[in-house]
């Protein structure tokens, strides 16, 4: 244990610099929080050993526009799930290697206790289900399940978790439905992939707002700034193309140096 | 007399808990047989609902149709490695001399295409009189096969899978190892494959062994040569890239 020894002044300073050093990191834990709850772009983590399953439920989710992580063992989910990636749902199979499912749900859930789980199990035990719920899981599917049950599970998890983020937003003639997934302009449909669904959701959030590439790259990619890529110019292109289409007002504008916003001419 | 009389009951009651130890082991194999099947039994349960919307919906569902095509295969594959490990441990062995060089031989043969699309090297030594096990034929070579491939399985570009063969008491016995990565992991089908292996190699009053980490699979199956007769050359030596 490290001793230092000061005088009641520097003391006193030293727990003025500590509680305000304190209530500056809980309001950025806030902010942060309050950024992620707000975010659209639902990011889900899928543990689950079976290669072929998990590569499955991780295309479908995707073609519902969620952004997916997979990995294959325990230990690893840990690791991911105590970074800096945010999730918000787990989807996890009991049966693990490394670490097994109960394990892991023992494991994160003190440090996330509003993490939606579920929790996927060949083990037709009422006994095996129980015990997960005990642990801390949400909700519990048995293989083999079919997916369209899974996608009605996962939509209700997250809606339970989803604040007050309306479902639609509009700017002009352009309209975002969130649990529908579904872009339109004046009436015609706009296919966007899972990515570019999660740009045009950041941007719809912050409409008239500047939104920063720093921004974007950590909200959509969760990567922190990375100056030298220019992903999200190449992706803001396909978004650009896909909403602004020749003889259409401009709704997507360049902030030079700096981003991109979303606003009526 | 009555020293006797405990030391017996000591032994039953020693091989009363083996059995059940066995049994219980043999049940978890099972579980875990039928935990592998319920994976492509999810993807084909769903794929054929997504088939059928995509139809409604005019979306093209080439995709769920190979998907599900696969995973048939699969499904039936798994399925007929739980059937086999039931069976064979309701059906006794059919036990009769078996020339295990051979048998070897022939079985890192069949390997060699997998061995050489994966880049992974094969060394196996052993020496020339290994004379023959008693044993049932096919379930010994399913065993090896099954460990090999598992071993296979688990090793990435550049590894060496080792065989080793030689024999220890009465017995002859034949070792796979890897110089894997320890973190891989075994697959469920590897799981269920070694489980195979085990069930088959026990049902033959052999010795089964696994280690994980590091990767090691060994079994042991009655000689029926004297031991005297093996000699140091190398019979089978290869290296294959």
């Amino acid at each position: 244990m490290e001793v230092v020894a000061c005088s009641p002044d520097e003391m006193s300073d030293k727990s003025a610099n500590s509680i305000a050093s304190t209530a500056n990191n809980q309001l950025a834990n806030r902010k942060s929080l309050r950024e992620f709850n707000n975010s659209s772009v639902r990011r889900i983590l899928i543990v689950e050993d079976d290669v072929d399953l998990a590569g499955f439920l991780s295309a479908e989710l995707e073609a519902q526009q969620y952004v997916v992580d997979v990995i294959h063992d325990g230990e690893a989910a840990l690791a991911a799930l105590e970074s800096q990636t945010q999730y918000h749902l787990l989807i996890l199979d009991l049966n693990l290697p490394k670490l097994d499912g109960i394990a892991l749900i023992e494991r994160v859930r003190p440090s996330l206790p509003k993490l939606p789980m579920m929790v996927l199990t060949a083990r037709s035990g009422i006994e095996d289900k129980v015990k997960a719920f005990h642990t801390g899981a949400d909700d519990c599917l048995t293989k083999p399940f079919s997916l369209i049950e899974l996608l009605a599970r996962v939509q209700a998890l997250l809606r339970r978790n989803s604040g007050l983020i309306p479902n639609v937003s509009k700017v002009g003639d352009l309209t975002l439905s969130r649990e529908e997934r579904r872009v339109e302009r004046n009436g015609r449909k706009i296919e966007l992939t899972p990515r570019e669904f999660a740009i045009l959701d950041v941007l719809m959030r912050n409409v008239g707002k500047p939104v920063s590439r720093a921004m974007l790259l950590a909200e959509v990619w969760n990567m922190p700034g990375e100056p030298s890529t220019n992903i999200v110019d190449v992706y803001m292109k396909y978004v650009r193309d896909k909403v602004d289409l020749p003889g259409e007002p401009r709704l997507t504008h360049t902030i030079r140096g700096f981003g991109y916003e979303l606003r009526e001419a | 007399m009555s020293s006797v009389k405990p030391d017996r009951s000591a032994q039953d009651a020693a091989r009363t808990a083996a059995l059940l130890e066995e049994h219980e082991l043999f049940c978890a194999e099972v579980a875990d047989g039928l935990h592998t099947l319920a994976q492509p039994l999810t993807i084909l349960r769903s794929a054929i609902a997504m088939l059928a919307r995509a139809n409604d919906d005019g979306i093209d569902g080439r995709r769920y149709v190979e998907m599900s095509m696969r995973q048939i295969e699969r499904t039936c594959q798994l399925f007929s490695s739980v059937q086999e490990l039931l069976s064979a441990k309701m059906v006794p062995a059919d036990l009769e001399p078996i020339n295990i060089g051979q048998l070897m031989t022939r079985i890192a043969d069949d390997c060699s295409h997998s061995l050489h699309e994966r880049d992974i090297k094969l060394a196996a030594i052993y020496p020339t009189s290994l004379g023959n096990i008693l044993g049932d034929l096919q379930r010994t070579e399913k065993a090896i096969s099954a460990m090999l491939e598992t071993a296979i399985s688990i090793s990435s570009a550049g590894d060496v899978v080792k065989v080793d063969a030689s024999p220890s008491d009465g017995f002859l016995e034949i070792s796979i190892e890897s110089t894997c990565r320890l973190d891989n992991t075994l697959k469920s089908f590897d799981r269920l494959n070694l489980s195979l292996a085990r069930t088959y190699i026990l049902s033959q009053q052999g010795q089964y062994q696994f280690t994980e980490e590091p990767f090691r699979i060994s079994l042991a199956l009655p000689a029926l040569q004297p031991e005297s007769e093996a000699s140091e050359t190398i019979c089978y030596a290869a290296c294959i890239d």
